[in-house]
């Protein structure tokens, strides 16, 4: 083919020859794009129901670019253009960028690690620091998350490498621990059953594994329990709700009252005190009693 | 199969038919080129019994369009989940013995649509709500329902129609004792057939080899061998495998103390 662009004057442009050759040129730019798009929705086919998602979106993103980058080198050589001092001056221009841009090169880095290590996938909900969303894509710089309230968060793939990740979604089941505590004179033989009876009752909770309930201290305000039932992950908010409800009204039918913070105010003088008791009624006002 | 609740449905002009199959409440009435089907739970906080209107006001329809003159059948499926079912008290099986056991497994109802001929499955409901369960170990157990019936020795002598019985045949190949308090059958695996008036699954064998072994169950080809006439009433969900090997016992060693 010619190299029009060798010399580059009008009547070199307007020859004959030298427009059927760039024709055929974009003819065959055009082509060879048809083609790589034919190339990665293959790809992209072959590799979705064998791979997950982001290695999918990687490998397609690659041969995309790698393809993109292909085409226009041979249509420039095919046009006489000398590739030399592009590439010259690509590679200056890279190493320049390069430096420039060492946090990106450790986000890529960290990418691929993440894609290797299949810490989460697309889909999965995962908590970053205080960070918790859906993951919407895997990119070789970052991480893109939805968060529930809907907004659009970027964490860069290096953050991601270097924090405490966690998948909350990674396996079927979850257990959910609830913190409680119960009045001293409580009987905790009947909060246990309460208990045991609004996870066996409930339709959220699995009955296997069994629910825990563990007295953990002797608290300020009463005894500390935790009461720990699984679930399936997908019914976190409506197990949550579900099993909430249930702990007020079964302890409140029991007369069994959950403590709260209490505050005694003393008041008198120095020969005589008093102290003022919160009552929980709601008409009763403040029960104030002499202390000998 | 009780004609009165599986079957093509008459539905009345102007109104709307109720069955009532295991604890699901299913109603359904059609209205120009849809079909409205509801469905409660009598366990639920709907008041079925309410005489006043108030309950008809609650129900909630669903609409799925089709074609005028469209038949409605109510068909009978099992799970999509195993289940797991508990004997009242843990079985021991000495080794070289098997024992014969029944599980009834409530059926899920299938509204199948017919228009054109062919058969659409509009919606699929369990005529029994049932809590879901872990069965095997915490990282590679998998999700099944749980039923509160317990596993039995005999047929249930009464045939509910909201359940098909499985039987289970359970050989101990080991030099151990087997003893178990739980088992879990796959139901997505299973046949459904129709024989002396009520439904039956394949029948399911497990051989336990040892402790250390997986169990080896198989799904029998073909209704139960005490009903060889049985027909097929519903095919499995997913296609079971000739042997398939899974874990199916949950072991108590005496020595661990369980």
């Amino acid at each position: 083919m010619v190299g029009v662009f060798r010399e580059l004057d009008l009547d070199t442009l307007l020859d004959p020859g030298a427009i059927i050759a760039i024709v055929q040129v974009l003819f065959w730019a055009v082509v060879g794009f048809l083609v790589l798009r034919v190339l990665v929705f293959v790809i992209r086919r072959l590799l979705h129901r064998r791979t997950t998602a982001q290695v999918t979106m990687l490998v397609t993103k690659a041969v995309n670019y790698t393809g993109l980058a292909a085409i226009a080198a041979i249509s420039l050589l095919e046009l006489g253009v000398n590739l030399t001092p592009i590439l010259g001056a690509a590679g200056i221009v890279g190493l320049a960028v390069g430096i420039a841009s060492q946090a990106s090169l450790s986000n890529v880095i960290s990418g691929l690690f993440l894609v290797s290590e299949k810490p989460f996938a697309i889909g999965d909900v995962i908590r970053i620091g205080e960070t918790v969303g859906v993951v919407v894509s895997i990119d070789l710089l970052s991480v893109k998350l939805r968060s529930f309230d809907n907004l659009f968060i970027r964490v860069p793939n290096e953050k991601i490498a270097g924090e405490q990740l966690t998948t909350i979604t990674r396996f079927p089941i979850r257990r959910f621990d609830f913190s409680l505590t119960v009045p001293y004179d409580a009987d905790l033989a009947t909060v246990f059953s309460i208990l045991k009876a609004i996870a066996a009752e409930s339709t959220l909770c699995l009955r296997e594994p069994a629910p825990i309930i563990i007295p953990l201290e002797f608290g300020d305000q009463g005894v500390k329990l935790l009461f720990g039932v699984w679930f399936e992950k997908a019914d976190f908010v409506a197990m949550r709700t579900q099993v909430t409800t249930a702990i007020l009204k079964r302890f409140g039918d029991a007369g069994i009252r959950l403590s709260m913070p209490r505050v005694a105010v003393y008041s008198g003088g120095t020969d005589q005190l008093f102290v003022v008791r919160p009552d929980h009624s709601a008409t009763a006002s403040p029960r104030i009693d002499p202390i000998e | 199969m009780d004609p009165e609740l599986w079957g093509q449905l008459t539905i009345p002009d102007d109104g709307h038919i109720v069955r009532c199959i295991g604890d699901a409440v299913i109603r359904a009435r059609t209205l120009d080129d849809e079909w409205e089907i509801a469905r409660s739970y009598l366990d639920s906080h709907s008041d079925e019994d309410a005489s006043d209107g108030s309950a008809e006001a609650q129900i909630a329809w669903t609409r799925f369009v089709t074609v005028r003159n469209d038949t409605l059948t109510l068909k009978p499926g099992l799970p999509d989940r195993p289940v797991v079912v508990r004997p009242e008290s843990p079985i021991v099986i000495l080794p070289g013995r098997w024992g014969r056991f029944f599980v009834s497994i409530p059926l899920w109802i299938r509204f199948v649509s017919g228009a054109a001929g062919k058969d659409t499955v509009m919606e699929e409901v369990p005529s029994t709500v049932l809590p879901s369960t872990w069965f095997g170990d915490i990282g590679t157990g998998e999700l099944c329902y749980a039923l509160d019936v317990p596993l039995r020795r005999d047929v249930d002598p009464v045939a509910d129609p909201g359940v098909a019985t499985c039987e289970v045949r359970v050989t101990n190949g080991s030099k151990e004792r087997l003893r178990f308090e739980r088992i879990c059958v796959h139901a997505e695996h299973m046949r459904l057939y129709l024989a002396d008036g009520r439904l039956w699954t394949n029948e399911v064998r497990v051989v336990f080899r040892g402790t250390d072994q997986v169990s080896q169950l198989t799904f029998r080809n073909g209704p139960p061998e005490r009903h060889p006439s049985g027909v097929v009433v519903c095919e499995p969900r997913v296609a079971p495998e000739s042997s398939l090997i899974k874990r199916s016992f949950t072991l108590f060693r005496e020595i661990t103390g369980f």
